[in-house]
């Protein structure tokens, strides 16, 4: 067992030399779009407002300076949000495997949970929701 | 240990390929069931890391092309049954997910060699498997744009995973154990 | 493993269209954005593309001229209006082709308007306490005041051809509040169209206009989208009332009972007139609109708050390419016919 595992590293540590040019041409260009991507996501800057889309329409843009509970009546029932301290979180949704409740807290622009089941995505826009506000 | 002469000698060719098959098929279950287990990379039913496409990849270098689409085939469908989401909305996801990964394999393993190695095989089934499911999420599930903000990290994934499994296939191309117990494999 | 020249060819081609994509995608276009106060308010200008001298340069001239404009239109003083408002009652003043224009223009809705737009209501500002330089107290005038002010003929005569402007009385005060902001607005755009500015947005105290394309990135590139702008609540200050995408230079506006006013024994007294009774108009606590302009917006956002919700919607459907939301006193939403093609959402 050891045997091979020592003749493994061995193998390994010239394996990268045996790449071949569409591997390097590959990994150049997946990393290339990659970056290439991350500046559309992390503006880094925390969001103003989370819009919370039922069915792909939104129907509630809440200001995460607010703290506030909300509900969304989906399909399957109630999913409810918490605004608190300038995040957002989904505190319950009837969905069988609670995947946007596990996802925690989003407060930065361009985070999203989805609560698939019930047909609900809260989104934190890249951008803020408007230009300039008329008072 | 593989028994090849053993096998070579002794059995008719259709039933050491099945059993190979067999072999195959069993790993890449036992596969997709840890994978199951494991956090999904994306908040939909049914997406996977796509681990169990190493041994797609596998069986094409070792019993041919046909083969592998049938075990992507095999294991989606037996996988889901013993998980429990037999023709659920996640079954169509995972199952888009490995079939997409094993055809475009197969394409890169007639085409793209020797341009790309195991590896570059490797990296670009883990690719197609992740993008291939994004999509369908897309399509399926919640048509915004907002969902390609996973792209990255999904890629960034599967370059991880192809590369780990890429190198262990390429180790074991090179130490001639897919020649070993290939039997009737075509010439790749 | 051979690597053939062939091979490195390619590698380095990949190489330099990956440095490629990510430098474009990295690039971002210049944006500025400025405050200032001005006209007695907050004015805002958000300009895209070009360098940043470029864009500096551009917002810069745009602020001189609102500040140059806020010296022709202020009411008092040695500005322009200052001067007309300053001469005797009865004597044909010659004033700049600009003036003129403003002033005609704002008399033409004053007759569309029926009246309820008007530009002479200087002296009953005054009366009320909204002064020039308004410090946020005020005084309830008595009746008698109000009567009188009421009773006494007001008016301006305006000559097209030798741009003279006569005030037909005393009385006649000239206030251009409810038009300069959004004249302004339109002048700054102006401005920044001059000076090669590819998208612009000019905010003036509520009075909102763009031209051009917000440039987002988007992925790799740079997608262009219409400018949003978001109308307040009348009462809720925090919240949102809805919001607007703006096409293509068109503008916005709100009046409303909350942007000057001030309480005495618990009930409020606002700076948006009903010239027919000498009384703050009660019916709205905000009228918004939109027009082709941000001067038409201006106008005719004070001139539907003083009509109301049925004389106030009257005008707005009357008039092509002119929407409106209005928020009656009980908190009800209205709002015209046309304004869902016009990408408005509450």
């Amino acid at each position: 067992m050891l045997r091979s595992a020592k003749g493994f590293g061995a193998t390994a540590r010239s394996l990268l030399q045996q790449l071949s040019w569409g591997d390097w041409v590959l990994v150049t260009g997946v990393l290339a779009l990659c970056a290439g991507f991350f500046p559309w996501l992390q503006s880094g800057q925390s969001g103003q407002a989370a819009v919370v889309y039922l069915e792909n329409q939104v129907v509630a843009t809440l200001p995460l300076a607010r703290e506030t509970e909300y509900a969304v009546w989906g399909p399957l029932g109630r999913t409810v949000l918490q605004v608190q301290g300038g995040k957002l979180r989904v505190i319950s949704d009837p969905g069988p495997q609670q995947l946007c409740v596990l996802q925690g807290w989003i407060s930065r622009q361009g985070e999203t949970l989805v609560c698939l089941p019930n047909r609900v995505v809260i989104q934190i826009p890249g951008t803020p929701p408007y230009d300039s506000l008329v008072k | 240990m593989t028994p090849t002469s053993l096998v070579k000698s002794t059995l008719d060719p259709r039933l050491s390929r099945t059993l190979l098959f067999v072999m195959f098929l069993s790993m890449a279950l036992a596969l997709h069931v840890l994978e199951s287990a494991l956090p999904p990379p994306l908040p939909f039913p049914g997406v996977k890391l796509g681990l169990a496409n190493v041994m797609t990849t596998a069986a094409m270098l070792v019993l041919g092309v046909g083969s592998g689409v049938a075990l992507a085939l095999a294991r989606t469908l037996l996988g889901s049954l013993i998980v429990g989401t037999f023709l659920s909305v996640g079954f169509f996801l995972s199952a888009g997910g490995a079939l997409a990964s094993a055809l475009v394999t197969a394409l890169a393993l007639a085409w793209c060699r020797p341009a790309l190695s195991l590896v570059g095989v490797s990296i670009l089934s883990a690719l197609v498997h992740n993008t291939a499911q994004l999509l369908l999420a897309w399509a399926v599930f919640i048509q915004q744009g907002v969902l390609f903000y996973y792209l990255p990290v999904l890629w960034l994934l599967a370059l991880a995973s192809g590369l780990i499994t890429g190198l262990i296939l390429r180790a074991l191309e090179q130490r001639g154990t897919f020649q070993r117990i290939a039997l009737d494999a075509p010439q790749l | 493993m051979r690597v053939r020249r062939f091979h490195k060819l390619v590698a380095a081609a990949t190489g330099g269209v990956a440095l490629a994509l990510v430098l474009v995608a990295w690039w971002r276009p210049q944006t500025l954005e400025r405050e200032r106060i001005l006209m007695g308010t907050f004015v805002q200008v958000k300009a895209y593309g070009g360098n940043e001298r470029e864009l500096n340069a551009a917002v810069e001239a745009a602020f001189r001229e609102m500040q140059r404009l806020e010296g022709v239109l202020r009411r008092r003083g040695d500005g322009e209006l200052g001067q007309l408002n300053g001469a005797p009652a009865g004597q044909a003043v010659a004033v700049s082709a600009e003036l003129f224009d403003v002033l005609q223009y704002a008399e033409r809705y004053r007759l569309l308007s029926r009246g309820a737009f008007d530009v002479t209501l200087g002296a009953l500002e005054d009366l009320w306490g909204f002064v020039e330089d308004w410090d946020g107290l005020g005084r309830v005038p008595s009746p008698a005041e109000i009567d009188a002010w009421l009773a006494a003929p007001r008016g301006l005569e305006l000559d097209e051809a030798s741009k003279r402007v006569k005030r037909l009385s005393d009385a006649t005060q000239i206030d251009l509040g409810g038009i300069a902001k959004g004249y302004a607005v339109d002048r700054a755009l102006e401005v920044l169209r001059a000076h090669g500015v590819q998208a612009a947005l000019v905010n003036a105290g509520g009075n909102v206009r763009t031209f051009g394309q917000v440039p987002e990135p988007f992925a790799f590139w740079i997608r262009l989208r219409p400018f949003q702008v978001a109308v307040q609540h009348p009462r809720q200050a925090s919240k949102i009332l809805g919001g607007i995408s703006l096409e293509e230079g068109q503008g916005v506006a709100t009046s409303g009972d909350y942007q000057r006013y001030f309480e005495v024994a618990g009930a409020r007294y606002h700076h948006l007139f009903d010239p027919r009774t000498g009384q703050p108009a009660r019916r709205l606590t905000s009228a918004t609109v939109t027009a082709p302009t941000a001067m038409e917006a201006d106008i005719l956002s004070t001139a539907v708050f003083v009509l109301g919700m049925e004389a106030g919607l009257a005008l707005a459907e009357q008039l092509p390419a002119v929407e409106a939301v209005l928020v009656t006193a009980e908190g009800q939403v209205l709002t015209s016919s046309g304004l869902d093609s016009t990408g408005f959402s509450l």
